[in-house]
């Protein structure tokens, strides 16, 4: 599989110059490296404000990494100007949480799927026409709905013209943030089953961001996860959860409730909080919630080690 | 056998929504039983939260309720507002899913812990302080002298939602509702208030009513459970024989669709979505959506007899 993203010690630090200096810097984000492939979904996981939403914005260039590069289709996107900024632009589209306020409310369904026409091609509405009731109909939206409002529609199907925003450029990446994360668990299966035949259709590779494990098991193919900025533990889905390497991802594993009464049980207890980035814990971020921590976790932050085949981890003590 | 602590008997409430009166909750019959905790499970919109608020009459006045919430040889639906708030706070408590809307941002976390002990239990400023310390403890926050004098914008949201539970408790009620209390929060944070909540309902032989759109929190926390979809209970009984041998054809559904984090299976969604009040079906509400319909379905089935019970005519033993 050729590699269609490939991110590369991406950090971003928040604060001023004059703020680096005093303590009100706060690292978001820091050395994250992966890559996606053609046609493949990668899940970031990790719980609020570990630097997922920070990786997406930094990967679609919504706001500009500290240190690392971006290359997309072998282009560092870090490095382009703004008129080669726009045209890679439009082959990476993103689909937002809220169906509710990532639409604009004024506009028909119509005239905001023909924005992105209009600004990348300079095609104009009634030109665009065909093709965005082509979108609406891969969406499984009535081609009437070109002519309605956002508000005359439900959370679900307000999902569903976003994933058609996204998709009427026929994009290569779709970036997804939390984007079924505000939707009923009944629509949530329509929203996750429509974007796996639309990626089966065009090939297309999603970067998945979620809170939600259960999405990623059933969603993605390799799933990142983070805690305090850092990618703590990467690899195959499936493999990663059956068999966590990292601490922190076998509590965030055990803490999701699962629909089954087998499985009862007292949720294992991840004691204390995720800490403050402006403050973060010497050694490894984990350390003080770790049930594993010894001296060195204390001292030594660990790197990403590969056990086997596409697995990573930076733990000093293991799960065995 | 032990009698119920709060029967809800036929429970419907009504807006007026362009001059029309529309049916929210259309008739629901539970039991709340001394020392469990009872999940109301469903989507957004079929009606959890308006029902749990009338169990303390809370709704707006534009709201129509009718059928009887008794409790305590009362019916809470036909008390006058001095009454009820004798019983809320005191007897019943609730708590909300986003605990930063529902405390006050001007006062300590220690006077709002301790006014309701001062209004309902006629206790002094002192002694309400010293008990809210306790509560502090209770739920297990750490460093409770320090906290009792943070405001709430100092505290994470786990710490936020710990200190809604200590108000909620602070009068000792025989009755929690709890909705959605841990939906804001992540799932590390979540697992250590549901772990907190069942405790304290231990300890202190209380039960809760917890609101929930999670059948993952409804299979780890309940004894009993209510499936909810709009504004109908369409199946209810032990958690685990809902679970086991789940029986009405949207609780199956449902279950079918919650993605698992321990196995990769094949999702199905349901079709369609859940109706707004305005526009419900006549008879059974999810025949619209159903596999199973039946031409019985424009008629509103009934919850059959016993323990586990469903509403539905397609399955058997229901009037
Ligand atoms: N004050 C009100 N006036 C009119 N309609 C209302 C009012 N309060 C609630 N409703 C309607 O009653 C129905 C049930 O609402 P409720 O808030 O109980 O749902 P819920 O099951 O708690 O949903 P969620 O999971 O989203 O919290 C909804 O259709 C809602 O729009
Ligand atoms: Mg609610």
């Amino acid at each position: 599989m050729k590699d269609l993203l490939v991110v590369e010690g991406l950090g971003k630090t928040f604060g001023s110059k004059k703020f680096l200096q005093a303590e009100y810097a706060v690292t978001a984000l820091r050395n994250v490296s992966f890559t996606l492939g053609k046609g493949e979904t990668v899940g970031v996981v990790g719980e609020s404000g570990c630097g997922k939403s920070t990786l997406a914005r930094c990967v679609l260039d919504l706001i500009e990494p500290t240190t690392g590069s971006v290359l997309f289709d072998d282009t560092d996107l870090t490095k382009l100007d703004a008129k080669a900024k726009r045209d890679i632009r439009s082959r990476i589209q993103m689909i937002f949480q809220d169906p509710y306020s990532s639409l604009n409310g004024k506009r028909t369904i119509g005239k905001t799927l023909a924005e992105p026409l209009w600004v990348h091609e300079g095609v104009k509405y009634k030109e665009a026409l065909p093709r965005i009731h082509a979108v609406l109909k891969e969406v499984g939206l009535p081609v009437s709905a070109a002519d309605k409002y956002p508000h005359e529609f439900s959370g679900g199907q307000r999902q569903r013209i976003a994933i058609a925003r996204a998709l009427i450029l026929e994009p290569e990446l779709i970036i997804a943030d939390e984007a079924v994360s505000a939707l009923d668990v009944s629509v949530q299966a329509q929203v996750l089953l429509l974007m796996n035949s639309i990626q089966k259709e065009h090939g297309l590779s999603y970067l998945f961001i979620t809170h939600d494990l259960g999405v990623v098991r059933n969603f993605c193919d390799r799933v990142l996860v983070m805690y305090l900025g850092s990618v703590v533990e990467s690899g195959p889905v499936a493999e990663l959860l059956t068999n966590p390497k990292h601490p922190y991802t076998k509590s965030l594993r055990d803490a999701a409730p699962i629909p089954d009464i087998s499985r009862r049980q007292s949720l294992a207890l991840l004691e204390g909080e995720i800490p403050s980035p402006a403050n973060p814990p010497s050694g490894c971020a984990f350390h003080p919630r770790c049930p594993r921590a010894t001296d060195i976790c204390r001292s030594e932050a660990p790197t990403l080690q590969s056990s086997d085949d596409q697995r990573m981890f930076a733990c000093h003590n293991p799960e065995p | 056998m032990t009698s119920p602590l709060m029967q809800v008997e036929d429970l419907s409430i009504s807006f007026k929504i362009n001059d029309k009166w529309c049916r929210a909750v259309n008739g629901v019959t539970f039991d709340i039983m001394p020392n469990e905790t009872l999940c109301i499970v469903g989507e957004s919109g079929c009606g959890k939260s308006i029902t749990a608020m009338s169990l303390m009459k809370l709704l707006p006045d534009t709201a129509r309720l009718g059928g009887h919430v008794r409790f305590g040889g009362q019916d809470i639906l036909s008390l006058k507002e001095r009454e009820l708030e004798e019983i809320r706070g005191s007897r019943i408590a609730m708590i909300f899913q986003e605990p930063m809307t529902s405390l006050n941002p001007v006062l300590t976390v220690g006077e709002q812990i301790a006014e309701p002990l001062v209004l309902h239990k006629g206790m002094g400023w002192s002694e309400a302080k010293k008990e809210a310390r306790n509560l502090l403890d209770l739920v297990r926050i750490p460093d409770a002298q320090k906290r009792l004098g943070q405001y709430p914008h100092e505290l994470s949201g786990g710490m936020r939602q710990r200190v809604m539970i200590a108000i909620g408790l602070a009068c000792r009620p025989q009755i929690l509702i709890a909705d959605e209390p841990t939906t804001a929060l992540d799932v590390t944070i979540q697992a250590q208030v549901l772990a907190l909540l069942e405790d304290i309902r231990k300890e202190q032989e209380l039960s809760i009513v917890m609101i929930t759109h999670d059948l993952g929190v409804v299979a780890n926390v309940a004894d009993r459970v209510a499936v909810m979809y709009a504004g109908d209970v369409v199946e209810t009984g032990p958690v685990a024989s809902i679970f086991d041998s789940p029986s009405h054809p949207y609780t199956q559904a449902l279950l079918r669709t919650v993605p698992r984090a321990d196995a990769a299976f094949e999702l199905s969604p349901i079709e369609g979505q859940v109706p707004s009040i305005q526009k419900m079906p006549e008879g059974c509400r999810f025949a619209p959506r159903c596999k199973e319909e039946t031409s019985k379905c424009n008629v509103t089935p009934k919850l059959s007899p016993g323990a586990h019970s469903v509403a539905c005519w397609a399955r058997g033993d229901i009037q």
